[in-house]
């Protein structure tokens, strides 16, 4: 495998890989942004203008 | 001090924030950014008239890395203090921690600029892009980027605001970022108190390179300007961000994928393939989440686009947020294979990084100075006017550069590639040819420049005369404390915990898969699905108090902070650790590098300190055009002792790869006294100097010991027998000169050891594969010579 991975074109999975770490990331993260009381969402977003 | 007042419930205190440093900061911001755009500025007139480069210290190839340097640190550096300092205070409701480390900081930091201004015009140099500051230099850099980290999170730890904002999100990555990639891009060995050797080499240190490159782009020049975005622009329109959620998704998806990137600055290039099409795909992923932020940023001005047309300030982070997305649209764009083979090597790349640089952080920076200034000063800004001024002459002024850099860039990329239609020849072979034809465009960017540099100085004087209709303020605020609310989330239970565990075991595993022998990775293969299953049965079991993990995350910085690191150190580690184990003269079957002898040594170290680099390449592409101009495509093994990696990221000259042997010695020694002799139309500039300067001979020997150390294969050498063999190959050059006509060359002199390597370029020790393959008949296109080379550049001297 490791071999492979270095002298290998491995345009077979990379692209898979690719994609699929970063459709992990984009969903956890959408799935916690969303799952953000509203409340809290309102309150942080209004930090800057606590002044 | 404060004044604190006890009541039954909290402490309420009144809090003076320490404003002066910011105040520092925008004033140094300022006056570095005139310089470094003033270098700019200088430098583009070199690339048209050769005759500014009027001193050795004066040249293209070393005031260049001057001019980055001091936009990148100086003048963005300066302002991201000034933002980051301005507003972690109030979203920390805290003073920074400590007076005296943010004295250190700034002056420190002002130190390592004027050390930089002082050390890069004389040549003193790593000879790798954004990170040529000689080491000393480096570790005051480290060792001021800590005192700031301390500083920061120590207000952290004292915050008086149990949440933490989005900015300071921005701003804990870019300080563990930052920290990360400059240390191990930085990792060297001394040879002396202004030279060091990168301990990586050739294809290691380009990944390396880039990856510490395209994320220093990342980190330091846009993570805290979104920081500073999503806490000033929201002041500046007086309403909320317009999605807090949406900045949760902008900010981990930007800090996981975006680590990644850096390979696609090497596409075509002898780096490992799956590692570029990691770097492009990643590339194009980056679309999502920079669009996402920037569309965040354009709403937040929802209901009040009225600003736009009144206030300055608004006018500049509108205008900015909108390169960024400009930016960001074509840096993923530039990372198509396809397309970065037009691009590569052309300034349609620095019309990129420009739209960039002027566009996203010199308008964020102005708006961002046309709203701290009054208000650090207590005053009114002293012409809304001359700051509308400003914009326009900016805005235009980038127009003006970015266009005529893609049209520059597209022209030169379409020539330098365009093949007769049977593929079989180049149809501008000479490259001066497609250098001439972008002569106007180069004209179109020192106008573009001189009118954006008008623009920071109106804006210099702007704030100085603002400066002084009023008078310095701190503020002051009265806050609550309830200290109890905060930092409930220790590291045990943030990571100490089942779904972490098996998390951990899965991605263990995962290496096993790809470092195990054949059997026992399969094993490793299932064992790691079954963790998987196993992290997902645990997070779910535990789904109760897990459900608001993320949330209280969010709002702790200690592991935050750690998982941000992890996040950032994942994805550069699976790149470089590959590389850095594998990639080694001991493991390349095919072709290697012939090891430098002493003098040419010394000879590349006069052409890294020339800054050569900024203009050749040395790196020939897998593309056919590259192969027809230069010759057979660079193998990996073939800069493999190269410490630093010299492969260029701009060809203003032709690439070099393998320019040994090509002309006799007769034709460098004219190129570099006058390249116009030899080329005419040439910008390239002279050195006289090498005519006359010594070669390093001192420190030679401890500069081979030093390679010997790296690994790089030089047979035990005495420090005489160094110089002796130094001399012996110079006198055989002087005498070869002095038989092509040209007596009196000293066999000391750095013109003679710069030739000693300019020979040695493309030298390798062939393989036994490519031995029998040469024997090989006619017509079989290996290895692939090109029909017409790059040899359209007359000399008198070549017979």
């Amino acid at each position: 495998m490791y071999k492979r991975l270095i002298y290998e074109a491995a345009l077979e999975w990379v692209p898979y890989a690719a994609f699929a770490i970063t459709v992990v990331i984009f969903v956890t993260f959408v799935v916690r942004a969303f799952s953000l009381r509203k409340e809290s969402a309102e309150r942080l977003s209004r930090a800057p203008l606590d002044d | 001090m404060p004044n604190a007042m006890t009541t039954t419930a909290s402490v309420k205190t009144t809090i003076e924030f320490n404003d002066k440093v910011v105040r520092q900061f925008m004033l140094a911001s300022i006056i570095w950014g005139i310089v470094g755009m003033l270098a700019g500025v200088f430098i583009a007139s070199q690339l048209n008239f050769h005759q500014l480069n009027l001193a050795s210290w004066l040249s293209f190839g070393r005031l260049r890395p001057l001019h980055t340097n001091a936009v990148i640190f100086a003048f963005v550096g300066n302002m991201m203090f000034a933002g980051i300092y301005y507003s972690t205070q109030r979203l920390c409701k805290a003073r920074m921690a400590s007076d005296l480390l943010s004295k250190i900081h700034f002056w420190g930091w002002q130190l390592i600029i004027v050390a930089a201004a002082i050390t890069l015009p004389l040549g003193l140099t790593r000879g790798q892009e954004y990170a040529e500051l000689i080491w000393p230099v480096n570790v005051a850099v480290a060792l001021i980027w800590v005192v700031f980290a301390v500083n920061f999170f120590w207000t952290l730890a004292r915050r008086n605001e149990p949440t933490l904002y989005v900015a300071l999100w921005f701003y804990i990555a870019t300080i563990i970022t930052i920290a990360l990639l400059y240390i191990v891009n930085h990792l060297s060995i001394p040879t002396s108190w202004t030279h060091s050797y990168t301990i990586f080499a050739g294809v290691q240190n380009a990944l390396v390179q880039w990856w510490y490159g395209h994320n220093a782009v990342a980190f330091f020049l846009t993570t805290p300007i979104l920081g500073i975005m999503y806490y000033f622009l929201p002041k500046a329109v007086e309403r909320p961000v317009y999605s807090y959620r949406l900045s949760i998704v902008h900010f981990w998806s930007l800090v996981f994928i975006y680590i990644w990137a850096g390979p696609h600055h090497l596409l075509h290039t002898a780096l490992p393939k799956w590692l570029q099409l990691l770097g492009m795909f990643f590339s194009l992923m980056l679309w999502v989440p920079s669009w996402g932020g920037m569309l965040n940023g354009l709403l937040t001005l929802r209901g009040a686009w009225d600003k736009l047309r009144t206030d300055p300030v608004v006018k500049f982070f509108i205008a900015a947020i909108t390169f960024y997305g400009m930016a960001t649209f074509e840096g993923p764009l530039l990372s198509i294979r396809a397309v970065n083979s037009l691009s590569h090597y052309s300034d349609w790349t620095i019309g990129h990084v420009h739209a960039g640089a002027m566009g996203w952080n010199g308008f964020m920076a102005a708006g961002l100075f046309y709203w701290l200034a009054p208000r650090l000063y207590g005053t009114k800004l002293h012409s809304l006017g001359w700051a509308n001024v400003h914009f326009w002459i900016g805005l235009v002024g980038i127009l003006i550069y970015v266009g005529s850099m893609w049209v520059s860039g597209i022209m030169q990329g379409l020539m330098l590639n365009a093949t007769t239609p049977d593929g079989t020849a180049l149809v501008y072979p000479n490259f001066i040819d497609t250098l001439t034809s972008i002569r106007a465009m180069m004209g179109f960017r020192i106008v573009g420049g001189s009118l954006y540099l008008a623009g920071m100085i109106l804006m210099g004087v702007n704030i100085w005369l603002t400066i002084r209709r009023g008078s310095p303020v701190n503020e002051t605020r009265e806050v609550v404390i309830e200290r109890t609310q905060q930092d409930t989330m220790g590291m045990r239970e943030t990571f100490i915990n089942d779904p972490v565990a098996c998390g951990c075991g899965a991605l263990l595993l995962t290496f096993g898969w790809f470092f195990l022998p054949p059997g026992a990775s399969l094993v490793s293969l299932i064992c790691a699905i079954i963790f998987v299953g196993l992290t997902v049965k645990r997070f779910r079991q535990g789904h109760q108090t897990w459900e608001r993990w993320h949330d209280r995350l969010l709002a702790n910085w200690l592991p935050f902070t750690v998982l941000t690191f992890v996040a950032v150190a994942l994805g550069g580690l699976i790149q470089i650790i590959p590389t850095v184990m594998v990639n080694r003269a001991k493991n390349v079957e095919d072709r290697i590098q012939q090891v430098y002898t002493p003098l040419e040594l010394a000879g590349r170290d006069i052409y890294v300190s020339e800054g050569c680099y900024n203009c050749h390449s040395q790196m020939i592409r897998t593309m056919l055009p590259d192969v027809l101009r230069y010759g057979d495509y660079s193998r990996l093994g073939e800069s493999i002792y190269d410490h630093p990696f010299q492969w260029g990221s701009k060809r203003t000259g032709p690439d070099l790869a393998r320019e040994g042997g090509k002309y006799p010695h007769s034709w460098h020694y004219d190129h570099m006294r006058d390249p116009r002799l030899i080329s005419a139309g040439s910008n390239m500039p002279p050195y006289p100097h090498l005519f006359t300067e010594k070669f390093d001979q001192k420190t030679l020997w401890r500069k081979i010991g030093v390679m010997t150390q790296l690994g790089v294969p030089y047979p035990a050498m005495t420090d005489t027998e160094v110089k002796t063999r130094a001399i012996e190959q110079g006198i055989q050059i002087a005498k070869e000169l002095e038989a092509q006509g040209r007596p009196g060359a000293m066999p000391d002199t750095k013109i003679v050891a710069l030739i000693s390597y300019l020979q040695k370029l493309g030298k390798y020790d062939v393989p036994e594969i490519e031995e029998r393959a040469r024997n090989t008949p006619q017509g079989i296109p290996f290895p692939l010579k090109p029909a017409v080379p790059d040899d359209h550049r007359p000399s008198t001297s070549v017979k």
